[in-house]
């Protein structure tokens, strides 16, 4: 009878290794994929030379953690989670589409609202459309309201009117000179579509996202119809205005206008420009924007690079009253204005011309020319305050898409700036000679600052040396100039915008603040020791941030060199699939397990599920009595103590006492376990955790951070938390506020058996002083004699091989370090923070420990 | 005017090619890109660079045979090979028949530059 109860035992406990063996192996699993992830995000930075076969290999590897993650949870769970089976398929399906070229669930959309636009549908919606989308919903910048008709569109109209064989036949004998003049040709191609018919299914999608368009805007006229084909802007083509445009449209003609965009496409203009395009309709498939018309008070075009050559650090905007067409056409005068982009934006020169005319939109339909009221003819047609303004909204354009850009825009009657269309300029035909020998060139110039610090994010920046401190407020920052800061801050984040290159003495190129620089492809440089020092509010400098070098003054060489055979490796196809790879791998969105939106169905990146399998991993542990009744040997008892930890702890053999009858433990004297009653000396000692404040040092720090606690969402405990113990061992898994915490642990009498490993990342709060804090927290565990590996936030700490009595003491420490280190992101500002901080954990240590 | 040190750089992945020529270009080497590892044997039957940037494995020519070719025609010629599948035995191998090194991919610019520029110092060095 006594033997057989024994067996049983032994089955339940090898049943619950099994199930804490895969429990550790979805913790591992976790941290392999955080690693996988910062490892991804690391190469935006253009520091690394890759290709697409690492992109394939690391999201296979991603592929077979997250497999392995969501059916080791669903084994614990009795796949109570299968929902998680189709989330990770889906995520992965997407990631394979990205990895092969395709777009996915949006590829055969006829229509797509811009709010939903951004780079990524390029090859749908055509390059202008795709730029303004990332300008509408990247860059939050005023753009007009509206929808894309796509590429795929383009392609259901043709083939559903069998186009293509009839428009080649037209191009034949025009191209063989049968049927003379361009005149009679394009009246050929326009009879062809005038005859085609909107296929029934496309239609049906035009007409209902034009009513809702028109419905959330509405109006019913003042429409525009604009071409934007796909290629039509790569590097070496410039096909503007080949195609049609149609502005002012009443709703009932869009269907018209639609048609008469396609059918340009194929016209006189545009055949001159590309027999290729003749040759072949994949060839610059059209999409077409039907956007609201913006009331212009006032429109015109920036040249962010000066076209007339003259100043290289300045922007061109050339601006009339009224609608803009006639500008780009060239047909009417403009004023101009010429605008340093170095920082200050000061207005460098301006011409205001005598305007006879502007162009306004008739009541009914289209435009007309009409006659500029007499007061207005002579004065300019922008304010400075807004001149200004628009250099720089376009500085911004310029650097975000790492190139110089002709940018249509137009001010409303608010003088509110909104951007209608924005282009890459087409590079010169044949790069300038001195490119050849540009490292004698540079030799020559006088540098300030040679290979100190690190890349956080490559390229070039020229502009004038604008010192920051944290306390500073983000709107005095000159638009153009570059910061120079003491440390990165994530207090600092939100000049990025306005810079146009970022240095700092201290730094990580893995923070918060390279990550922002880098989504806005700002040149940064980090850890340079003494920028501040060497540099001076106001010095015009130029930054090669590719080989850590500053220069005195404006190197022009450089900055042609950028623009016209510079790394431009933001622009190369890979990059664009890490970043579209990233945003369905890396966003956290779940992120409040108390939330009813913490499910598996709302899983939407690879980030997601991992939090998700994490949190529910634990759960389960804790729960197992309830949920199986496998386990009814082993229960899950609550830590009750002073201690807001919110700890269930699962005994596996001798660690707590037998006293204990209840589901709870009441005294941390009724644990047995070695290691873990160490961990709760510490945790446990006075001032670390006490609401109760200490009136000297620690305990009032601790205390003024239990306050803060109280204010801080971010700080509150968010789930629940699992010691997994036995006489000699201890696995403490943590979450506390939104840090995660593991301590691992087994001693004996054995030395080389003994080991300690601490793990520690942080959550969703800022990068930047999470990594400060796991600066401090490294620097404290190797004054605990253990080996520290630090990436990011991410701090890992091994030790081993140390007598028993040693390694309970660490333990110890470690408990306090919990309490320490729970808030502690909140708390780190800056460097100095760190070694504060350190002393005062030791000495605070010091004082009140029987070590 | 020191003279330029002549590369050639061969891979199959054009990012490779599109990204280390404008930023070696930079640096002050001259240099020739090959996305087929045919061509670029042809261009080294005609011509000795100084150093050749090869990936290991592709169709046609793979990267050993590549360097066992440059090192035939010029013994002067120093090989590098990158990769992002060199095994520890290939590695060995590789080294021990006398390529110069062999950077795993994805690598930091900083670490090619780094072997480039001190291959160059003694490249330089012998020629004086």
């Amino acid at each position: 009878m006594f033997n057989f109860l024994k067996r049983n035992r032994r089955v339940e406990l090898n049943d619950f290794r099994l199930i804490f063996d895969r429990f550790q192996q979805i913790l591992a699993g976790n941290n392999v994929i955080l690693d996988l992830i910062s490892q991804l995000e690391d190469k935006l930075s253009g520091e690394y030379i890759f290709d697409i076969n690492y992109l394939k290999q690391t999201t296979n590897g991603l592929f077979e953690e997250i497999e392995r993650i969501v059916s080791n949870l669903n084994l614990i769970a009795d796949n109570k989670y299968n929902a998680l089976y189709t989330r990770q398929e889906l995520i992965r399906t997407e990631l394979e589409n990205i990895l092969n070229g395709k777009i996915g669930s949006e590829e055969d959309r006829f229509v797509i609202p811009y709010d939903e636009i951004d780079a990524d549908l390029t090859e749908i919606v055509g390059g202008k459309n795709a730029n303004l989308g990332e300008v509408r919903n990247h860059l939050k910048l005023p753009t007009p309201d509206g929808f894309v008709i796509t590429t795929y569109a383009y392609y259901r109209f043709l083939e559903y009117n069998s186009l293509v064989p009839q428009i080649r036949k037209v191009y034949e004998i025009y191209e063989n000179g049968k049927k003379g003049t361009a005149k009679r040709y394009n009246k050929a191609i326009d009879d062809i579509f005038k005859n085609a018919k909107i296929p029934p299914d496309l239609l049906k999608a035009i007409s209902k996202e034009l009513n809702k368009f028109i419905k959330r805007r509405r109006i019913k006229s003042g429409l525009a119809i604009r071409s934007s084909a796909y290629g039509e802007d790569e590097a070496g083509r410039s096909f503007a205005g080949q195609f049609d445009t149609f502005l002012n449209c009443r709703r009932e003609s869009v269907l018209r206008r639609y048609t008469q965009v396609l059918a340009s496409r194929f016209k006189y203009r545009a055949a001159v420009y590309s027999k290729t395009m003749m040759d072949s309709e994949m060839e610059l498939p059209m999409a077409v924007a039907v956007q609201e018309m913006i009331k212009s008070k006032s429109s015109g075009i920036v040249h962010t690079m000066d076209p007339s050559g003259e100043c290289l650090e300045c922007l061109a905007i050339s601006s009339n009253f009224g609608l803009g067409i006639n500008i780009v056409s060239g047909k009417v005068d403009a004023d101009c204005f010429k605008v340093s982009k170095l920082g200050p934006t000061n207005i460098k020169g301006k011409r205001i011309c005598k305007k006879e005319l502007k162009t306004v939109a008739y009541l009914d339909e289209g435009v007309e020319d009409v006659p500029l009221e007499d007061k207005l003819r002579d004065k300019p047609s922008l304010e400075d305050t807004e001149v200004i303004k628009l250099a720089q909204i376009s500085l911004l354009l310029e650097r975000y898409f790492n190139k110089p850009l002709d940018i249509e825009w137009c001010t409303d009657d608010k003088g509110e700036i909104y951007i209608l269309q924005c282009r890459p300029v087409k590079p010169p035909e044949k790069p300038s000679a001195h490119l050849s020998n540009l490292r004698d060139v540079l030799a020559k110039k006088e540098i300030i600052m040679n290979g100190k610090g690190h890349i956080a994010q490559r390229g070039i920046a020229i502009g004038k040396v604008y010192k920051v401190e944290e306390g500073d407020d983000p709107e005095d920052f000159p638009v153009g100039a570059i910061a120079v800061a003491k440390h990165t801050s994530p207090r600092l984040t939100s000049i990025i915008r306005r810079a146009s290159g970022i240095l700092t003495d201290v730094g990580s190129s893995t923070g918060h603040m390279a990550t922002v620089a880098r989504e806005f492809g700002v040149p940064m440089i980090v850890d340079m020791h003494n920028a501040t020092e060497i540099l001076k509010d106001g010095m015009e400098i130029t930054v090669d941030a590719e080989e850590n070098v500053v220069y005195r003054g404006i190197v022009k060489e450089l900055v042609e060199y950028d623009i016209e055979a510079g790394d431009v490796f933001r622009d190369l196809k890979e990059y664009g699939i890490l970043r579209q790879l990233l945003r369905r791998i890396s966003p956290l969105y779940l992120i409040d397990p108390k939330s009813p939106d913490f499910r598996a169905e709302n899983c939407r990146t690879y980030h997601d599920l991992i939090r998700f399998c994490h949190e529910k991993a634990v759960y389960e542990l804790i729960n197992l009595n309830i949920s199986s009744r496998r386990f009814k040997g082993i229960r899950a008892k609550n830590l009750d103590i002073a201690l807001p930890l919110g700890l269930s702890i699962i005994d596996i053999g001798g660690g707590l006492s037998r006293d204990i009858k209840q589901d709870k433990i009441t005294s941390v004297e009724d644990i047995n376990s070695l290691p873990m009653r160490a961990i709760m000396n510490g945790l446990t000692s006075p001032g670390v955790w006490s609401t109760e404040p200490m009136h000297l040092g620690f305990g009032d720090f601790i205390s003024s951070l239990t306050r803060y606690s109280m204010t801080d969402r971010a700080a509150e405990y968010q789930g629940q938390n699992l010691a997994v113990i036995s006489d000699k061992y201890v696995n403490l898994s943590l979450r506390l506020g939104y840090h995660f915490n593991v301590i691992d642990s087994y001693v004996s009498e054995s030395i080389n058996d003994n080991y300690i490993y601490f793990r520690f990342v942080g959550g969703v709060t800022e990068t930047e002083r999470r990594h400060l804090r796991a600066l401090l927290l490294s620097k404290i565990l190797e004054n605990l004699h253990f080996k520290v590996d630090v990436s990011g936030d991410l701090v890992v700490g091994r030790l081993k091989k140390r007598e028993l009595s040693d390694i309970l003491d660490i333990l110890k420490y470690l408990g306090k370090l919990i309490g320490f280190s729970r808030q502690l992101d909140t708390q780190m500002q800056n460097m100095d923070s760190v070694q504060r901080y350190f002393d005062l954990f030791f000495s605070d240590n010091n004082n009140d420990t029987s070590k | 005017m020191d003279r330029k040190i002549e590369l050639l750089v061969l891979d199959d992945e054009e990012i490779v090619c599109a990204r280390l020529k404008p930023i070696l270009e930079k640096a002050g080497y001259s240099v020739e890109t090959f996305t087929k590892s045919l061509d670029a044997q042809k261009r080294l039957e005609e011509k000795r660079f100084d150093i050749v940037v090869t990936d290991l494995k592709m169709a046609d020519i793979d990267g050993l045979e590549l360097f066992r070719f440059a090192k035939d025609r010029w013994p002067e010629t120093e090989v590098i090979l990158i990769s992002g599948f060199a095994t520890v035995d290939i590695t060995r191998k590789a080294l021990q028949s006398g390529v110069r090194d062999i950077i795993p991919k994805p690598f930091k610019i900083a670490q090619l530059r780094e072997l480039l520029d001190k291959i160059s110092t003694e490249i330089k060095d012998r020629s004086k």
